[in-house]
């Protein structure tokens, strides 16, 4: 009985760890997916641009909005970057209004 | 105690994949209409809007779900038209409706 008390508090206890890294909640996974160096610093900069957008303001001190405006003319880097943006925010945000 | 412990971790688990059961026929591909034939659409179409769908319900499912779905885009293929419109269609309908899904008042 007291065994299966204890694994039911950590079952409890281990749910929470949908919890936060920082800034980020730790189920987002922040590695950008395999493909070109360019592909993949559009996806980082536009995901951790969309998790700033959804942080407190403690932690906008650190993060902004990232973007290399040189990039910006190419049109992968334009689409990855608005698709990470999209995605991060969106996690993020689901993150603090569901916390389970 | 073994039955509770069972039947704790089936409910657990059932928090693995997000949603209700009608829902994991969104990966599959568009909604059709009812009564009409099955739209025959490109494969590249239907790899879009698979890795885009899965995407979708990974950015607004519950925190537990959220560790079996994660970001997918093929980085070759982001920049062809069809697999791109795939994608794209696919995760705003299945971010929307999975958001819709756990913000609803009723079951």
């Amino acid at each position: 009985m007291r065994n299966a008390c204890i694994l039911l508090i950590l079952v409890f206890a281990l749910s929470g760890c949908g919890g936060w890294n920082g800034y980020h909640s730790v189920s987002l996974d922040m590695t950008p997916p395999d493909g070109p160096e360019v592909y993949q610093k559009g996806w980082t900069d536009g995901c951790k641009t969309g998790v700033a957008a959804n942080t407190n303001d403690f932690y906008k001190l650190f993060v902004r909005i990232q973007q290399d405006p040189v990039l910006m003319k190419q049109e992968i880097y334009r689409r990855v970057w608005q698709d990470a943006y999209n995605y991060c925010w969106f996690h993020t945000s689901t993150g603090l209004t569901q916390p389970l | 105690m073994r039955l509770l412990l069972t039947l704790l971790l089936v409910f657990f688990l059932s928090a693995c994949r997000s949603g209700a059961p009608w829902m994991q026929g969104m990966l599959d591909g568009p909604p059709q209409p009812d009564g009409m034939p099955r739209q025959e659409l490109p494969p590249l179409y239907i790899k879009g809007w698979r890795e885009g769908c899965e995407t979708g319900i990974s950015a607004n499912t519950t925190s537990m779900a959220k560790f079996a779905y994660s970001f997918r885009q093929d980085a070759n293929l982001v920049m062809n038209d069809t697999y791109y419109r795939g994608w794209k269609d696919a995760f705003d309908y299945c971010q929307r409706y999975t958001r819709m899904y756990y913000s609803r008042q009723f079951p």
